[in-house]
């Protein structure tokens, strides 16, 4: 009798998680719809490249980290010196590069070094020189070298040298649309009532796109199904996700690879955490716990357009090293934070937010697992109804498809960025495969990022990378 | 009743739950097909449309050309478009190529197009479209108004003014001011965000109504957004003669983004005797302002603004003792000089020395 209720209960509470994680998706999937109407109808007319001749913008700092970039360095600040935007500064740090990065760039871009004074606002390794370009054209550039200490830690340095209003971190060897950053800027200047203290981008897949002179020409989709697989979870993600939680003003996560943020308050946060592999992350929540507890109006912002270009691991080991990383970033952000959860204090980000990051973010591959053996278990015990259970696979099944036809559907309706017919019939096949193959491996891995984390792993992991600037 | 119907389930071997997950299924997998019908059906409709479409604009842009080149009389021009508009979509279209041409045109030119919008009774559509109940053909309506300076669309602009939509305020204003009505700045409830403010000077930049409208008429606002704007205007359209009405609103007024923006306006306009009023904003406690008011004594460079500025180059803050030494530079002194008897790192003042960290 017991043994059938504890059974009943366990069952019991998978079906419910289950359930509850549909429903978010649901309500997320609802949500962003609405957003992203509402965003398309208010940009329809306007035209952003107003800003481009407007002297009342605010300065913008570009942070582009860059270790041992030598291969693309070059044509990747190219790339990011012809941004669209008038008040701009290019502040590439090279943090402690054991190849010729330094070398290249101050040969292209006529730099020298100058005496400046770094004020350590917010903690980082040693600056060894900061470096301005002689040449006119390049007048915006600022190449920071320092000692090695990491991305976080070279973004600091980052903060520290800059002298915008507002900062963007981009991951160097990324590839922005021209007008990405009059783009982000356009909610902070739009807000009257709120503080606006940080926005993110859509990052779309590079691999296989064609590139030209630092600028995409043609998107196409990638030909290996592990990035086809993560062009449609990033559609998700992107279109779905956060642009459903920017709805409600509950979005904790900005990519590192871009976002906007306020270097103000970035400042008086502390800046990127040394201790994390999830710097990103634990940025933006710390940064609305700031304005929770002084009770400040703000909001974080999501952009639906597709802004920034990146190359996604295309090797299953490289892959599962980045969702380990993710997983061990999720994990100290919710550590570090823990006081937030289920704090009335924090308001939505305290009672809804942060908990989604728990259960549905964290413990979700968790449980899934748990799920999967506990059900195997009572299988060959023979306590399941296989009846039920097939259709519970079947319904759970069905249900990933439409959210995956839905974050498809999205995205032709608003982007478009796949028009060639072929690519749209492999995204949908790349749907209907990816529960079975792709889906399993991110469950493996974030189980993978748990052991490490809790064992004491604290390193990034190795991202080797083809650079997308090769194509084309 | 409801037992009855359970047992008729059964008997077709179907219990509740069941039925509860077929449907389930059923309906995703349906909403999945729809959605992937739908969207080749979106694919194939727009490629349809954008061509229909291009075809349509390129003619009515030959039509229009002709007409600008005296070659076709306006009635002609009206005949010959109008055959072409045969449907809702395609006066959309003609709506959105008014919209996206204008600009293209100055002078006579313009004044022969705004003719064309008239003969064409576009005003009309214009005022239809701020009655609308969509808030983004109202967006559209307003923009038509401001461009071609619709006066039949006054009243309809008038009642929108107060909508809580911040696009289309912003976009209702920018088009009452280029119909030359500025009473909404002196409204108590008017506010500017930063984007009005683009939005707003663009206007102005390009109906030339610059001279017009002064920054002096919304310096008197009660909300700080239109003092802002209001100094903002000042120095970009270099009025000099409200030097004075600036300096007394920086002392008189406390909201940071005003004092912050009067000062930025100062450097510009005449920072000349400006340590008369110095101490007075020393005293607020905000390193931000501190700093402005260093770099502006440093434009003053007097005796007195070069006082103020020496009680700073030791301060605990290493940001504002940069400005201060940099501002002691553009007063014309030496800096190795405040190294005796003081402690001041030369790595700052090297740092000030060189320029190259002055590039913007």
């Amino acid at each position: 009798m017991t043994d059938f209720l504890v059974l009943n209960i366990i069952i019991t509470f998978f079906i419910v998680f289950a359930f509850g994680i549909m429903l978010s998706y649901l309500i997320l999937a609802l949500l962003s719809y609405m957003e992203i109407r509402k965003y398309i109808h208010a940009f329809g007319y306007v035209k952003s490249n107003l800003m481009l001749s407007s002297p009342i913008v605010p300065r913008v700092s570009i942070l582009a980290p860059a270790y041992n970039e030598a291969l693309n360095i070059v044509a990747n600040v190219r790339s990011l010196l012809s941004l669209q935007y008038t008040d701009m500064e290019l502040v590439i740090i090279n943090d402690g590069s054991k190849d010729n990065s330094m070398d290249l760039l101050i040969e292209a871009y006529k730099l020298e070094k100058t005496s400046f004074y770094p004020y350590e606002y917010v903690s980082c390794k040693k600056i060894k020189g900061v470096y301005r370009s002689v040449h006119p054209s390049f007048s915006s550039l600022v190449v920071v070298d320092k000692e090695n200490g990491g991305k976080s830690d070279a973004l600091n340095a980052g903060i520290n040298v800059s002298s915008g209003k507002l900062f963007a971190c981009i991951d160097v060897d990324c590839i922005l649309e021209p007008n990405s950053i009059i783009k982000m800027v356009i909610p902070f200047i739009r807000e009257r009532s709120k503080k606006i203290i940080a926005t993110g981008g859509v990052i779309r897949i590079a691999n296989d796109c064609v590139f030209k002179g630092g600028r995409l020409q043609k998107v196409r989709l990638p030909n290996s199904w592990i990035c086809r697989w993560q062009v449609l979870e990033y559609m998700r993600s992107f279109l779905l996700g956060r642009m459903g939680w920017a709805r409600v003003n509950g979005l904790l996560l900005i990519s590192g690879a871009f976002g906007l943020f306020n270097r103000k308050l970035a400042i008086e946060a502390g800046g990127y955490r040394h201790d994390t592999v999830g710097e990103d992350m634990e940025l933006v929540v710390r940064m609305r716990r700031i304005m929770e507890e002084k009770r400040i109006p703000y909001a974080v912002k999501f952009i639906p357009d597709p802004l920034c270009w990146t190359e996604a691991p295309s090797s299953w080991k490289i892959l599962g090293r980045q969702r380990n990383r993710w997983t061990r970033g999720t994990m100290d952000t919710l550590k570090f934070h823990r006081k937030m959860l289920f704090n009335p204090r924090y308001r939505f980000t305290g009672m809804v937010s942060f908990p989604y990051w728990l259960f549905f973010e964290w413990l979700a591959p968790i449980i899934e697992f748990l799920g999967i053996i506990i059900t195997i278990l009572l299988l060959v015990l023979g306590y399941v109804n296989v009846k039920f259970l097939i259709l519970t696979i079947i319904l759970v099944y069905s249900f990933a498809v439409m959210i995956s036809m839905y974050a498809l559907w999205t995205d032709q309706r608003t982007y478009m960025q796949y028009k060639d017919r072929g690519d749209q019939w492999r995204l949908i096949l790349a749907a209907f495969l990816e529960p079975f193959i792709y889906h399993p491996f991110l469950v493996w891995s974030a189980l993978k990022g748990n052991i490490d984390y809790f064992s004491g792993k604290k390193s990034w992991g190795t991202m080797t990378r083809r650079g997308i600037a090769k194509n084309g | 009743m409801v037992e009855k119907w359970q047992d008729r389930l059964e008997m077709y071997g179907l219990d509740s739950l069941t039925l509860v997950f077929v449907t389930s299924f059923l309906f995703f997998s349906l909403v999945s097909l729809g959605l992937v019908l739908h969207m080749f059906y979106y694919g194939y409709r727009l490629k349809k449309r954008t061509v229909i479409l291009q075809n349509l604009r390129n003619g009515i842009s030959d039509l229009v050309a002709e007409y600008l080149s005296e070659g076709l009389d306006i009635k002609e021009t009206e005949k010959k478009i109008e055959a072409q508009i045969n449907s809702r979509e395609k006066k959309r279209l003609l709506l959105d190529f008014f919209l996206d041409t204008t600009d293209h045109f100055k002078g006579e030119n313009r004044t022969l197009f705004r003719d064309l919008f008239y003969q064409l009774k576009l005003h009309d559509a214009t005022v239809k479209l701020l009655k609308s109940r969509s808030w983004d053909k109202k967006v559209k309506g307003a923009k038509l108004a401001g461009k071609f300076k619709v006066d039949e669309a006054f009243s309809a602009l008038t009642k929108l003014q107060i909508t809580n939509r911040k696009l289309l305020r912003s976009e209702i204003r920018a088009a009452l001011l280029q119909l030359n009505d500025f009473r909404w700045i002196h409204r108590n409830f008017s506010r500017v965000s930063d984007w009005d403010q683009v939005l707003i000077l663009e206007k102005l930049k390009r109906e030339r109504i610059g001279n017009v409208l002064n920054g002096k008429e919304w310096l008197s606002s009660r909300h700080p957004s239109m003092v802002v704007f209001g100094i903002r205007l000042c120095y970009l359209f270099n009025d000099f003669e409200s030097v004075e009405q600036i300096k007394s609103i920086i002392t008189e007024r406390r909201e940071k983004p005003i004092i912050l923006e009067g000062l930025k306006a100062l450097k510009f306009l005449y920072p000349f005797e400006f340590h008369e009023i110095a101490e007075e904003l020393m005293k607020i406690d905000d390193s931000d302002i501190k700093n402005s008011v260093l770099e502006l004594l440093g434009l003053d460079g007097s005796l007195e603004a070069v006082e103020i500025i020496e009680r700073f180059i030791q301060a605990d803050y290493i940001p504002t003792q940069l400005v201060a030494l940099r501002a002691l530079k553009i007063a014309g002194r030496d800096l190795f000089k405040y190294t005796h008897g003081r402690y001041i790192d030369v790595k700052l003042i090297e740092h000030i020395n060189d320029e190259k960290n002055y590039i913007n």
